[in-house]
């Protein structure tokens, strides 16, 4: 035994442990130090020390009803769970719980594709299905439907999408969340509820019309406790006929306001997938001059950038453009997308890309053909899973702080000063410099990204990550900029941000908490909410 | 068509019109990576779904040589190992359990719930025969 729930003495955890095993049986109810190991976060900043949420226990049913007779059990027990899908949440606390005595309910053995409709476009999945299985089927059945997939792609649909987790699709595929479309919850008392359409029994469009009548609590179970998600549909992407990409140039760093403009009118328009920004100018970051100009306090003069820009005969930015549709529609978005831009910017120039039928073959997936240096990873682009990604973890892995910002190029030079003198100090300033472009993952915000590494043998350099993470969040808060998702141990952090109107947004959740869960069965503490019996752990679990 | 302009330190632009690539037959290995003979066994596909996508032998896409896992490994052994799991013939069960169950780096841990120890098993009985199987086929 590792550590006792909260509130639960020793013979009483022992009880407990044999109703679970009476329910799912003995071999998938595990509270060993050793088979509890998997279950820390791989990736904790705070490895090994006080502050590491652990769980006492882990469970893995196999069914729905196994679910509810855990969640009962739990229910008489007063002990929290914490439900997980594919376990794969990393870079924002993996398996492991928020706070430390949960039980985990692991629900990886739900791993059914209930449905797959390539007529009308969705599936029906459980948490335990993860993308590679969901894209296996399609592509067993040979049916004719894209997905979008976050990379890595062994998470969860339903767990990345729980988590607002994003894609590279189109806009309105690679917002998990969005793209979701009804859901079966098992509530703190064990009930079974099915939101949207799937509340009234004998429709057949449940994964069709989200909303049903009354109002939606769907958005309550992302992010939230309010219950554990057992079934999930999701919209998908009929497999189009073509894909194109180009890419486009603008040669000042003022430049990037006019293009940012015309990008957000190709994507709210639907014309194009996700849209990649880049400064050509980092690579000039291994230049000590430039790299004291692109970090300088206070940020470079728009002339200074620009010289070097000419200096070095690279063009400011550049932004890849990738189309989707049949082979002439694709083209003539492309066409479009130059003559807006070229017309407009003086200096840009537009670069015809690969452009290929769907769909993709082996070799265009290494995505080795491309005539310039494109910054599109290609599985990711065509909604195929994969691993490639994980290339980019380096030491023992990472945590991530993603702060949402307005949609336009002022607003990313602003991030680009702000944040980078905030985080001079740890070293950092390298996340967010004068080169830095912003993520456009979510269909209507751009972001931006501190991914500062952790090293499970060095408690100094994960102790410079986890304040540089506290202040980052505090900091990008004084400007407006919030995180979007977050680990456990910054959960508190990000969610006092949120504080509208005295904290009014998390005073909601937790009535509403506090009527639901009133025992703090369902992952207290998680997305900031916190039951009354756990409110105490607020900021220091 | 316009032409395109190389870019220096940034991106090599060529003439283009459609830009096509052939599609080769049979898998695509990572260059410099020594064939593998795959033996029928039923940790096959466990393998390959479980632990191919970071330790398989392919290109890790996008200009990137190797998978990530291979990648690591071969920069770790410097060629005094194969840095494809499938030709390790040093690895048995309880080496890719510790591995499996506590991690190795940037690899995390795997639970119980997602790769039993009997599918632990199957991998290491999978590549203790490819790894033989290979062998014989040099």
């Amino acid at each position: 035994m590792a550590v006792l729930p909260p509130d639960l003495g020793a013979s009483a955890f022992a009880r407990m442990l044999e109703e679970f095993r009476g329910a799912i049986g003995s071999e998938w109810v595990w509270s060993s130090e050793e088979d509890l190991g998997p279950y820390r976060d791989s990736f904790s900043p705070v490895w090994n020390l006080a502050e590491e949420r652990r769980a006492s226990a882990a469970v893995a049913p196999e069914n729905v009803e196994q679910v509810q007779a855990i969640v009962r059990i739990a229910g008489t027990y007063k002990v929290p769970l914490f439900p997980i899908s594919t376990g794969k949440n990393f870079g924002y606390g993996g398996p492991s719980p928020n706070v430390t005595g949960s039980v985990v309910l692991d629900l990886k053995r739900l791993n059914r594709v209930l449905e797959v409709d390539d007529k009308r476009n969705f599936a029906l999945v459980e948490p335990g299905v993860s993308y590679f299985d969901l894209y296996r089927e399609i592509e067993d059945r040979g049916l004719k439907l894209m997905i979008d997939c976050p990379d890595p792609g062994w998470g969860s649909p339903i767990g990345n999408s729980l988590e607002r987790g994003i894609g590279y699709t189109m806009p309105h595929f690679r917002d998990h969340f969005g793209a979701s479309c009804g859901m079966e919850v098992v509530l703190p008392n064990g009930e079974l509820m099915r939101t949207g359409m799937g509340a009234l029994p004998g429709s057949n469009t449940w994964q069709e019309y989200k909303y049903g009548f009354g109002p939606d609590p769907a958005g309550l179970f992302a992010q939230g406790n309010f219950g554990i998600v057992t079934k999930m549909g999701f919209r998908l992407y009929p497999l189009p006929e073509h894909y194109r990409t180009g890419l486009i140039t603008v040669p000042r760093r003022r430049d990037f306001v006019k293009l940012v403009d015309h990008c957000n009118y190709l994507s709210d328009s639907f014309l194009c997938s996700e849209i990649k920004f880049a400064s050509p100018l980092a690579a000039l970051m291994s230049d000590p001059d430039f790299l004291a100009l692109a970090t300088r306090p206070g940020g470079p003069s728009d002339a200074e950038m620009d010289a070097a820009a000419g200096k070095a005969g690279l063009p400011s930015w550049q932004v890849d453009l990738q189309f989707f549709g049949p082979e002439a529609a694709t083209k003539a978005n492309w066409d479009y997308a130059k003559d807006r831009i070229l017309s407009d910017i003086p200096g840009a120039e537009a670069f015809d890309g690969e452009h290929f039928a769907l769909p993709a073959t082996a070799t265009q997936l290494l995505n080795t053909g491309q005539p310039y240096r494109s910054n599109i990873r290609r599985h990711g682009a065509l909604g195929v899973p994969s691993l490639e990604m994980w290339k980019i973890v380096g030491d023992d892995g990472h945590v991530g702080f993603f702060p949402v910002l307005a949609r336009s190029g002022e607003a990313v030079f602003e991030m680009q000063r702000v944040m980078c003198d905030a985080l001079r100090e740890f070293g950092m300033e390298r996340f967010f410099n004068a080169t830095t472009a912003p993520l456009y993952w979510h269909s209507f915000a751009f972001q931006m990204v501190l991914a500062p590494s952790v090293r499970r043998d060095d408690p100094e350099h994960n102790a410079r990550t986890h304040a540089a993470m506290k202040k980052a969040v505090a900091v990008a808060a004084e400007h407006g900029w919030g995180d979007y998702r977050a680990a456990p141990v910054y959960q508190d952090d990000v969610a006092e941000t949120y504080s509208f109107n005295n904290h009014q947004l998390r005073r909601f959740h937790e009535e509403l908490k506090d009527s639901i869960d009133p025992d703090g069965i369902i992952a207290p503490g998680r997305g900031g909410v916190w039951p009354r019996r756990f409110r105490h752990l607020r900021g220091r679990a | 068509m316009r032409t395109l302009l190389a870019f220096t330190g940034f991106a090599l632009l060529s003439a283009c019109g459609d830009v096509s690539v052939p599609e080769p037959e049979g898998e695509i290995l990572a260059e410099g990576l020594p064939k593998v003979v795959r033996a029928d066994h039923p940790g096959r596909v466990i393998f390959e779904r479980q632990c191919a996508p970071c330790h398989g032998t392919t290109p890790g896409g996008d200009g990137t040589p190797m998978l990530p896992a291979t990648m690591t490994l071969a920069s770790k052994y410097e060629g005094a190992l194969p840095a494809p799991l499938e030709l390790r013939d040093d690895l048995g069960a309880d080496a890719i359990r510790l591995f499996v169950r506590q991690g190795s780096g940037a690899m995390p841990m795997f639970r119980k719930a997602e790769l039993s120890d009997a599918d632990i098993d199957r991998i290491a009985g999978y590549i203790a025969a490819t790894a033989q199987a290979s062998r014989l086929a040099e």
